[in-house]
């Protein structure tokens, strides 16, 4: 009868998170400019990735590498999902991707970044990387 | 002993002493404490310890264990809603998207907690911030019919506590 | 139960593979092909995650690891090679 529980548990989540990979995977094909499939893989393919990690500690719980390892890959996956994603959209919007036509710029759009080209990251992350853009 | 600019930071041999005890404890958990493996493990974990003493201390902070629990269940209970969010928008027929960029004007200061808050920002439902323009980080958002001011400054407010940080005022 | 849920996570991210497969052929610009690799990684570590369920074989947990860290430093180098002026309709 546990068994048939934890079993049930480990499908649950083996389920919602390749459910969660393949919307990630749907997202990226569908989804109209760069930044809306970066919201895709980096929100539901850190989810997806983590459940899976889930389901697998729960199925190795008793060996306390395995489930350390996947608890290590659940933390990694959620601390570097946001900051790629950041970076790979901070320089596509750098470097002018088209976006979607029906995106809304606001007023500020073109007055500070691509003339100024001051568009930072945080502290310490990659400040090596606003050297010079080059034109067009 | 009694030097104040002393106190304010944990001394070099304490930050060297947590780094390199951290360091041997992770690797004896991942390696399943295989006896062959402290051969690399050992000096690695020295070299990270004395890394610690070479690179320059960050900002002062504070995190308490408490605050960090709390902060962690918001923040997986929110990486499922924003998870939740862009799979219903992905698999919509009709895809309801008012994409945009928004300037939100960020009270905390620089430094990880800034850092932090921009990369909490990537997880939470619908927002990517791309940029940092003096005190305002550019998002990108799914949806500018969100509330998206009221949430991101409740979130900021959280990352201020968890840090121990006073916002200041906007 | 068990054994059949794995079959479904297979079959589902096995679908995911190829859409993820579309998206790195089309492009159109660079960095969403470099997106599309930084989800190639992610879904091998789900792929590794479904295989040492279905097998029991715990070792490519490490690969997993790894990957998720590599990952990461590879979209990290692509986004400086973009903003340093790599091309960006490389097609």
């Amino acid at each position: 009868m546990i068994e048939w529980l934890v079993d049930l548990v480990i499908s649950l989540f083996l389920l919602t998170g390749v459910g969660f990979m393949f919307v990630a995977a749907l997202g990226l094909l569908r989804m109209p400019d760069l930044p809306m499939r970066l919201h895709a893989t980096t929100k539901a393919g850190a989810l997806g990735g983590g459940l899976l990690m889930i389901a697998v500690g729960i199925e190795f719980f008793g060996d306390v590498a395995v489930a350390a390892k996947a608890g290590a890959v659940i933390v990694f996956l959620l601390l570097t999902a946001p900051v790629a994603a950041h970076l790979i959209g901070r320089a596509g919007y750098f470097v002018g991707v088209p976006m979607w036509p029906k995106t809304h710029k606001d007023e500020l759009e073109g007055r500070y970044d691509h003339e100024t080209q001051t568009l930072m990251s945080p502290p310490g992350l990659a400040d090596k990387t606003q050297d010079q853009q080059p034109k067009g | 002993m009694s030097d104040p600019r002393h106190r304010s930071s944990p001394s070099r041999p304490r930050r060297f002493l947590v780094t390199l005890v951290a360091c041997l404890v992770l690797w004896w958990v991942l390696t399943g404490g295989d006896p062959g493996g402290w051969i690399i493990g050992v000096p690695v974990a020295l070299l990270a310890a004395v890394s610690v003493l070479v690179l320059p201390p960050g900002r002062r902070y504070r995190l308490s264990l408490g605050g960090l629990l709390i902060f962690m269940g918001f923040f997986l209970w929110q990486s499922f809603v924003g998870g939740l969010d862009v799979s219903r928008r992905a698999l919509s027929p009709r895809m309801p998207l008012t994409p945009g960029f928004i300037d939100y004007p960020v009270r905390l200061p620089p430094g990880p907690a800034l850092t932090f808050f921009m990369n909490v920002i990537g997880l939470l439902p619908g927002t990517l911030s791309v940029g940092l323009h003096r005190r305002r980080i550019r998002l990108h958002v799914l949806d500018l019919r969100m509330p998206l001011h009221a949430s991101l400054s409740r979130l900021e407010y959280r990352v201020a506590a968890l840090f121990g940080l006073r916002l200041e005022a906007s | 139960m068990l054994e059949f849920s794995i079959f479904v996570a297979y079959l589902v991210l096995g679908i995911s593979l190829v859409l993820i497969f579309f998206r790195l052929v089309l492009g159109p610009s660079l960095p969403d092909r470099v997106v599309a690799l930084e989800m190639l990684a992610t879904l091998t570590v789900g792929f590794i995650a479904v295989y040492s369920l279905s097998s029991g074989v715990t070792a490519f947990l490490d690969v997993a690891m790894v990957l998720a860290l590599t990952a990461f430093l590879a979209a990290v180098g692509f986004a400086r090679l973009i903003a340093k002026g790599g091309t960006r309709d490389d097609d």
